[in-house]
């Protein structure tokens, strides 16, 4: 059997052969983000940073489960046979040993997280709000609103923080106002901390969206005759927000020792677990027991260091100019 | 055709439009203004239904700002803009500004910083449908996209693609398929072509004519080449400094031109023939600041023609050469 069609003997013809492109898959190709995180992922460093922040969220989250004893309570095991009571070094009974009341300083550090997590993310989230709105309304109508804003940016930056958060902590403590009476510990740092936080990051979203807004796509939506809502959050959001991330992420490692910091300062609720508390406690006794400040310390130390590098990888990873 | 005729078919009329900028100097509490910037200095223009308007000057001489003006990306010092005889500056309600928003749409420059990164081509493109049909089924708006992807010569897959997935060329056209996707009468395009190669520069221009055709639209071209603005113009308009020397047909500014500025940008354009025996115009000098326009005519520093006197202290007026060519000039040529 020979009878070689026509159609055989040509094959596909070339039109046949160009259709295979018209028919890819209609796939939504990989998004901005996506490929953020390819970059990140690239990044050595930056997966350790990630990886802290992980196992000290994980720790922050299952606090009931990986501690033994509540983190408030005079030496839990004092019954037990092996060692025990305050300032107790290292030992079996009590992992990283006991402070000077007797309390399981592991517990403290498991639970302490929970404080250094809570209000460095809750802070941080709440001067990116109060600054990216400020800094958006500034940037995007100008003229009087924007030099009003930038006037009380000016004014925020200029406070010297220590100061005021020392004020504003023992005022709210005080107890003056009814209402203010029943503030945690971590309400109090979150509110001081986030309401004096922002101005900086006013600042850059005000900048951002300057530049944006000479940008001709967003020429191109007034020209389609687009609200300023659909403007602001569709054209210009989206394309400042990697330096938002950044400068977000680089706050919440600040938060975390400006809450440490305060703590440490005697400021706050002496009921309330956390890292600064635990390092201002083990002061006293830096000589006989060192491991009860440096433990918290270096607690700190890493959590924050962790926020700081993941911060930087994501400033490298969002730069448009580094393609792949 | 004449010039009565022409009254019911124009479209868009610019009336002594001025687009000063203030140059403001930062004192010790607030700014005051020192100087103006005049970008656009009285410019009178009449557009045509239909027709694709040539605007060509030099770098700095305004021809952006008349378009931005034009789609009120800017809005003018003082001088009227009427469309379809409305002022587009006094529009009562929002139904009315919305019907100009519409209908009137502008064309980038730059194909990469006019297409928003974030954004899929679809929403790119659907966005003005989103806008001015808000209550369009998901399905029709797609399929609307899918069509004009289609005829600005993309498939219908380059929707699901980020802008930075595609060349200038095709950047372009997408910006065009978003300018059109909302049924416009009127598009200024603010020199489509300047950012791309030549070849791709030839596609476009194609396909623009193209489009005019099925969709019935009138183009206001700004360009800085000429050769291209002689490509698709029906009239062109020569600005100089902020003011239109030279204004009429395609082929009496290209062949009998009137102005001595144009005259000289003419002499500019190379052409492909070595026996031509050429006569190039240098212009001396940089145009003039817009800050300090010249007295008199403001081409006077740098004119052939000019006589000294009376050039530099009158302000020639439009001199009407033949019907619709109109020339700002003492001594036009001819």
């Amino acid at each position: 059997m020979a009878t070689v069609t026509d159609k055989d003997a040509k094959g596909p013809s070339t039109a046949e052969l160009l259709r295979v492109g018209d028919e890819a898959p209609v796939e939504k190709s990989p998004s901005h983000w996506s490929t953020v995180w390819k970059r990140f992922q690239r990044n050595k460093l930056a997966i350790y940073g990630f990886f802290v922040i992980l196992v000290v969220v994980i720790m922050a989250i299952l606090a009931p489960v990986i501690s033994q004893h509540y983190p408030t309570a005079l030496d839990p095991l004092f019954d037990k046979y092996g060692g025990g009571g305050a300032d107790e070094h290292p030992s079996l009974k009590y992992p990283i040993g006991t402070d000077t009341l007797g309390r399981d300083l592991f517990s403290r550090i498991v639970w302490g997280s929970q404080i250094s997590l809570l209000v460095g993310i809750t802070a941080s989230a709440l001067s990116t709000f109060i600054g990216v709105i400020l800094g958006a309304l500034a940037g995007y109508y100008r003229g009087m609103t924007e030099e009003i804003i930038m006037r009380l940016t000016d004014m925020f930056l200029a406070v010297p923080f220590l100061l005021i958060a020392i004020v504003a902590v023992s005022f709210l403590r005080s107890g003056r106002i009814e209402f203010l009476q029943n503030m945690t510990h971590a309400t109090i740092m979150i509110s001081v901390l986030g309401l004096f936080g922002w101005a900086g990051l006013a600042r850059l979203t005000t900048a951002e969206v300057k530049r944006v807004m000479t940008l001709e796509y967003v020429s191109a939506a007034i020209c389609l005759g687009a609200s300023d809502w659909r403007i602001i959050s569709k054209h210009v959001l989206p394309n400042i927000l990697s330096p938002l991330v950044v400068v977000t992420t680089l706050n919440i490692g600040g938060n975390i020792l400006a809450e440490a910091g305060l703590t440490f300062l005697g400021f706050g609720d002496p009921q309330t677990v956390s890292w600064g508390r635990v390092v201002n406690e083990g002061v006293i006794n830096l000589i006989n027991n060192p491991e009860q400040v440096f433990i918290a310390g270096f607690g700190i130390f890493f959590l924050v260091l962790a926020f700081n590098i993941v911060g930087d990888a994501l400033n490298d990873a969002m730069n448009p100019r580094l393609k792949d | 055709m004449t010039a009565e005729s022409h009254k019911s078919k124009i479209l868009l009329e610019l009336r002594d439009v001025r687009k000063w900028f203030p140059v403001k100097e930062q004192g010790f509490v607030g700014s005051r203004q020192v100087a103006n910037i005049k970008a656009v200095d009285g410019v009178n223009l009449v557009i045509y239904r239909g027709e694709t308007l040539g605007l060509v000057g030099e770098s700095g001489c305004g021809k952006t700002t008349t378009g931005k003006v034009i789609v009120k990306l800017e809005v003018p010092t003082t001088g009227q803009i009427l469309y379809n005889g409305q002022d587009i500056y006094a529009f009562h309600t929002k139904e009315d500004e919305m019907y100009f928003k519409r209908n009137v749409q502008m064309i980038f420059q730059d194909p990469y910083s006019s297409l928003n990164p974030r954004m899929l081509v679809m929403d790119i493109i659907g966005e003005g449908l989103d806008i001015h049909e808000p209550k369009m089924s998901k399905l029709r708006r797609d399929e609307k996209v899918y069509d004009l992807l289609d005829k600005v010569g993309l498939e219908r897959y380059h929707a699901m693609r980020y802008p930075h997935e595609f060349s200038g060329g095709q950047r372009q056209r997408i910006g065009i398929a978003r300018s059109l996707s909302v049924n416009p009468e009127l598009v200024v395009a603010d020199e489509p072509v300047s950012a791309l190669d030549v070849s791709v520069q030839a596609q476009i221009l194609n396909l623009m004519q193209d489009l005019q055709k099925q969709f019935n639209l009138t183009y206001i071209f700004v360009a800085h080449d000429l050769s291209v603005i002689k490509h698709v113009s029906d009239r062109v308009a020569v600005m100089y400094l902020g003011t239109i020397v030279e204004y009429g047909s395609n082929n009496q500014v290209f062949t009998e031109t009137g102005h001595p500025y144009t005259v000289s940008l003419m002499s500019a354009i190379p052409r492909p023939d070595p026996r031509r025996k050429m006569k190039r115009i240098v212009l001396p000098g940089e145009p003039p600041s817009p800050i300090n326009v010249p007295t008199g005519c403001r081409f006077h520093p740098r004119c052939y023609k000019s006589d000294g006197e009376k050039c530099i202290k009158e302000d020639p007026p439009m001199i009407e050469l033949e019907e619709g060519h109109l020339v700002k000039c003492h001594y036009p040529e001819m």
